[in-house]
């Protein structure tokens, strides 16, 4: 099953993404919006990867999505790196901590799919259905 | 608030009567065929919603090309009191000072028919766009807080440009009050690498030529006539404008629930204008305004290189000016007349562009004795708009008027309508050359996505908040 899938919006671009838990949520958002942003290159070498310490903070859990997702967001535009490995450290409604293993961003292997330029607070929602926990936003792109 | 009432108040002029938590009525401008496109994306409550902030004067307006937006409706335009009033980010939007440059030229459609194909190839190869473009420039980020300063004319003292270009752009190119200590580094690195592109999305560089003229004697002083070679430049402030909305939505979402200000929409996040945090997202906010400007400058100078080196013509036979340069996503201090006394006040439009009239000491010299020139680009197939600003906006608007078609599909709706056609094919055989990064861009952009831009200037010209100049056809364009 694949870990997210679009809804419809107007303006931009919906996504709906699926967990088992808060943790596998999260980090399949996270894997997720770069699968979304960036297509790799097939036969191309992949590069080296650094750890960095990632804590993210929110006043609930769908703020916390939110800026969850703006994090990775200004890491790749800002750092200019790319998500290869995650390790959630700690996860509760207000913070979660954990260590990215990411490559630099390299034209040779990565192509940018799409511009995503912010994840937003319209229509968001972080919620529990049975064994399934279920995080829906809208990027702006 | 799902119960919202539009009812007619005139022939363009929808108003919804203040209920509940709405301090002041909303006004729409449309036509009566707009109406329905624009309550099924629920655009119109935004407008009430708009309605509710604290300190906000007259009205919550939108203009015809309104569509969903987040908390503000894209085609907004709202004025609050500069004491008593907020400022939003979500009243000015993610992509701050988003905005249209055209550019004229001594050229004519005969002159260039035939070399359109290698005009747009040549831009596409100097200007850089697409999805997360990065210009060759790299600047440090004590230069980048130059850039936020002094915005255009940063640009024209490195060499891009021209000094009589600064005078043709609103604000001169450079809005007072910047101060990039209220700018994140965050915002800082996403922009130090983005200036002098033009991005992906709807932004675009396109060449055209004037098809058709409505008003002889503005179409002069404006220096356009029929038949004659422009380009139009649609781009904003990039990365560093999304940075400087993400970090204040942030910063004022806490300031909301610090000051218990009630809000029926969390994007919609503000401060009051006359508060620490107010003015620092306006300081930081003007950064952006001017980073937007340098980047339309830098790119008009390529535009005019580009040119130059195709066509083997010096500067002054080219002769590409300036027409004007307008922001159509900002938040302004303004002095506008309510209730009979002149009062400041801080106009937010987000998707609405100023158009003030003859006589008004922001409109340049050159203009001033016919007021200041609208530029509302169409979409890649139909065309753009020159439009000149009125008294009425001044009455009604706060001298604001539309900024452009205003989309009716979804990204995905037009990529599945899209399926199986070739958007560049069906444009060049309407005789318009497109390149583009990605073929996604296109079918996103095409059309059949937007609303008519002619449905839209014909409003705010018979409505009287700007008056048709003259209507620009594309011949060819680079998208992101």
């Amino acid at each position: 099953m694949k870990n997210y899938e679009f809804f419809d919006h107007t303006a931009d671009l919906g996504v709906i993404f699926y967990g088992k838990d808060p943790s596998d949520l999260f980090q399949n958002a996270a894997f997720g919006l770069f699968d979304i942003m960036l297509e790799i290159k097939e036969g191309g070498e992949r590069g080296e990867t650094n750890a960095y310490k990632i804590t993210v903070e929110g006043d609930d859990w769908e703020d916390l999505f939110v800026n969850w997702l703006g994090e990775l967001i200004y890491s790749f535009y800002g750092r200019h790196i790319v998500l290869r490995r995650l390790w959630i450290e700690k996860i509760d409604k207000r913070s979660i901590e954990g260590i990215m293993y990411c490559e630099a961003f390299n034209p040779r292997y990565h192509r940018i799919k799409k511009e995503i330029k912010a994840a937003t607070y319209h229509q968001v929602e972080v919620r529990r259905e049975g064994d399934l926990w279920i995080g829906k936003v809208v990027f702006d792109i | 608030m799902h119960s919202v009432k539009l009812e007619k108040l005139d022939k363009y002029r929808w108003i919804i009567k203040p209920a509940e938590a709405m301090r002041v009525p909303g006004i729409i401008y449309a036509s009566e065929d707009m109406i329905e496109d624009i309550t099924r994306d629920n655009a119109h409550i935004q407008v009430a919603n708009v309605a509710q902030m604290p300190g906000i004067i007259k009205a919550s307006l939108a203009m015809p090309d309104i569509h969903w937006g987040y908390g503000f409706p894209i085609g907004g335009c709202a004025a609050f009191d500069i004491k008593e009033g907020v400022i939003s980010p979500g009243g000015v939007g993610y992509d701050i000072n988003c905005g249209v440059r055209l550019l004229r030229t001594d050229l004519t459609r005969e002159d260039i028919e035939r070399r359109i194909r290698e005009l747009i190839g040549a831009l596409f190869n100097n200007i850089p766009t697409g999805v997360g473009s990065r210009g060759d420039l790299r600047l440090t980020i004590e230069e980048e807080k130059m850039v936020l300063k002094k915005g255009a004319r940063w640009a024209v003292e490195k060499g891009f440009g021209y000094p009589e270009d600064l005078e043709r752009i609103e604000e001169n190119g450079a809005m007072d009050g910047a101060d990039p200590n209220a700018v994140s580094q965050r915002a800082l690195e996403r922009g130090r690498e983005q200036l002098g592109t033009a991005g992906s999305g709807n932004h675009f560089v396109e060449i055209g030529y004037v098809e058709e003229i409505y008003d002889e004697k503005v179409a002069e002083v404006f220096g356009l006539r029929l038949n004659q070679i422009t380009v139009l430049i649609h781009t904003g402030s990039r990365g560093f404008g999304y940075q400087v909305c993400d970090d204040y939505l942030k910063i004022l979402s806490q300031y909301v629930k610090k000051t218990g200000i009630t809000l029926p929409d969390k994007q919609l996040a503000c401060s009051y204008f006359d508060s620490p945090e107010g003015q620092n997202y306006y300081r930081a906010m003007i950064c952006a305004v001017n980073y937007a400007f340098a980047n339309r400058q830098m790119i008009t100078h390529w535009t005019r290189e580009t040119f130059e080196k195709v066509l083997r013509m010096s500067p002054s036979d080219l002769n590409m000016k300036l027409v004007y340069d307008v922001a159509h996503n900002v938040a302004k201090v303004e002095t506008h007349t309510v209730d009979g006394k002149p009062r400041k006040v801080i106009v937010h439009r987000k998707g609405a562009t100023r158009a003030f009239p003859a006589g008004h000491p922001d409109v340049p010299k050159i203009y001033r004795d016919v007021g200041q020139p609208v530029l509302i680009p169409g979409d890649m197939g139909r065309c753009s708009y020159v439009l000149v600003g009125t008294e009425k906006a001044m009455e009604e608007t706060f001298g604001t008027t539309c900024h452009g078609a205003g989309r009716v599909l979804s990204r995905t709706q037009a990529i599945k309508s899209a399926k199986g056609r070739s958007i560049k094919q069906e444009l060049e055989d309407k005789g318009i050359i497109v390149l583009s990064q990605d073929r996604e861009t296109l079918a996103e952009e095409m059309s059949d996505a937007y609303k008519d831009v002619s449905k839209v200037v014909d409003v705010v010209h018979l409505a009287g908040i700007s008056r048709k100049v003259a209507k620009i056809r594309p011949l060819g364009c680079i998208k992101g």
